[in-house]
């Protein structure tokens, strides 16, 4: 994520500046605008990326919602300014705000038929900064799961009831990562200022929000597909509608619920129906020429299909094929397609609500690995 | 992967001294060298893209594709000029698929030119090849040295500063440019632009 430019030059956005006016206007933006300390953030936010790089995303996952949860988390601390935008701008800044924080979570998994009615998730997340933070997750069956970090640890405790814990070197868990392989709660700022360019944002004063009155509603709707498509997949936020309730006495976000399409991106390995506007399949089994504006194959001469089901070469900044010492099959502590006989929510859920808990602070080693025994 | 790389200007025998028994992993030898390189490429990147929104994500891609590409460095090269040589192409990229705006290829070239020079001969840190901007803000006359510094250390717009000094905006650009101008000549004649 990345900080906010402490100033903006405006005698130097002209093109016609020279490249030593631009270089020595850089210098000066440099000696007098940017801290040493906001450099560390800087760097501390690349090298969380790069230990992430090859535990990325490959797909929107349902334990990556987390990712959701603590672009929420954000929302969730952030004061009540005076318009929509303004908060989105506030809470980029308010995102790097270090302070005790539980939210009681509740997740509304997907159907996997429309005539499911699957039972709620629940979970309790407990922040305090980037390093310590705590979920306790409550399954359906009853089973429990934790994961945490304390400082240099990083620890979680299965549904078996097995302990592991990492030192701080090992990636983050998948559920603390953003898509792009960074964690999270340091990309925040990135990832906010994106959200108000996909994002309709709109304030709604009294109403009832969340069964509340008295409350301040803010409403994130996703702009139109057009727009969304421009933005980059691994930093889109998945949620279609997101509704924040805000109290205006304490500045404080009561709750937050988190709408998704249920049209989303399916579970690994699936197929999804196609979202409007997009080509599905053929129906009845038939396959149609392409209509007129639709590709066909390629005539001879155009370059169609990579041959043999090979790719090409990615470009820089793109991800390619793992390489010596890259990202592989996953490792002890990693997390890895289901275990036998695990099944797993279908794709992302139907709703992720967020109910900030009342809390003073936490106890001392609260967000200390539990012990092995 | 266990790597070592010794570049100039890096700090790797300090990593070798905390650690005597154990040689240091290929993401401690990265986090050094670009720590080392850090400050250098956020001004290079900041000269480079208009939109200094962005700066900071062409910063962490940079580093990002940097550490993916470490087994291409080639060592008797600097590091800075190669991740710099990354951070152009990542702009690039960026500003093709982000609609993001950078400077012509030939300004870029010139940039990576002034990069170069400022480089050096990695003998010294950055921030003392910064002590060469300090001693050339002491020289400038007052009247620039005035505006440059409620310009960039008081972090005020153009219009406002005009306004304090009873000017007018476009009096205070050119003065601004001026003042840059002056500058880069006093870098040149220490050396450290090209």
């Amino acid at each position: 994520m990345s900080d906010p430019e402490p100033r903006r030059i405006q005698s130097n956005d002209e093109p016609t500046a020279t490249s030593g006016d631009r270089f020595v206007d850089a210098l000066l933006t440099h000696k007098m605008c940017d801290s040493p300390q906001a450099m560390d953030r800087r760097l501390a936010r690349a090298m969380r990326a790069v230990r992430g790089e090859n535990h990325r995303l490959t797909a929107w996952q349902w334990w990556a919602l987390p990712v959701a949860a603590l672009i929420a988390v954000t929302f969730l601390i952030m004061p009540t300014t005076s318009s929509a935008s303004a908060i989105v701008r506030t809470a980029t800044r308010v995102a790097r705000l270090a302070a005790d924080r539980r939210y009681e979570v509740v997740m509304i998994p997907r159907a996997r038929k429309p005539s499911d009615s699957p039972p709620p998730i629940t979970a309790t997340l407990d922040v305090r900064d980037a390093d310590h933070v705590r979920l306790e997750i409550r399954f359906p069956d009853g089973r429990t799961e934790q994961r945490g970090r304390d400082g240099d640890v990083s620890w979680e405790v299965s549904r078996d009831g097995e302990v592991r814990v990492t030192d701080g070197s090992q990636p983050w868990p998948r559920w603390i990562e953003t898509p792009d392989g960074s964690l999270l709660i340091d990309s925040m700022a990135s990832m906010l200022d994106e959200l108000e360019h996909t994002y309709t944002l709109t304030r709604v004063e009294n109403t009832q929000c969340g069964g509340q009155s008295g409350l301040v509603q803010i409403d994130a709707v996703r702009k139109l597909k057009s727009a969304a498509a421009a933005m980059p997949p691994s930093k889109a936020n998945p949620a279609d509608r997101i509704v924040m309730c805000i109290d205006p006495t304490t500045n404080e976000v009561a709750r937050l619920e988190m709408q998704f399409s249920q049209q989303g991106p399916p579970p690994r390995g699936e197929r999804g129906p196609p979202r409007d506007g997009e080509r599905g399949p053929p129906q009845d089994g038939e396959r149609g020429p392409p209509q007129d504006g639709e590709r066909g194959p390629p005539r001879d001469g155009e370059r169609g299909p990579p041959q043999d089901g090979e790719r090409g070469p990615p470009r820089d900044g793109e991800r390619g094929p793992p390489q010596d010492g890259e990202r592989g099959p996953p490792q002890d502590g990693e997390r890895g397609p289901p275990r036998d006989g695990e099944r797993r929510p279908a794709g992302p859920p139907q709703s992720l609500t967020f109910t900030r808990a009342a809390l003073s602070e936490f106890p001392a080693g609260w967000f200390a690995a539990p012990s092995a025994n | 992967m266990q790597l070592l790389l010794s570049p100039a200007g890096s700090n790797i025998q300090d990593l070798q001294m905390t650690h005597p028994q154990k040689p240091p992993t290929a993401h401690e030898v990265f986090e050094l060298l670009a720590r080392d390189h850090a400050d250098h490429l956020m001004v290079f990147l900041r000269a480079v893209v208009y939109d200094r929104s962005l700066v900071d994500d062409v910063f962490q891609e940079t580093m990002m594709v940097a550490w993916r590409r470490l087994a291409d460095f080639d060592k008797s090269r600097s590091f800075g000029a190669w991740l710099r040589g990354i951070g152009s192409r990542v702009a690039m990229d960026m500003a093709g698929r982000r609609r993001m705006a950078i400077v012509d290829p030939t300004i870029l070239a010139e940039i990576e030119q002034h990069s170069a020079c400022f480089d050096g001969d990695h003998a010294l840190s950055f921030q003392s090849r910064m002590s060469a901007v300090d001693e050339c803000l002491e020289r400038l006359p007052d009247m620039y040295a005035e505006v440059i510094r409620m310009v960039y250390r008081t972090d005020s717009p153009v219009r406002a500063v005009a306004t304090t000094l009873h000017s007018n905006e476009e009096s205070i650009k050119k003065r601004l440019q001026r003042a840059r101008a002056m500058l880069g000549e006093c870098l040149q004649r220490k050396g450290v632009l090209a």
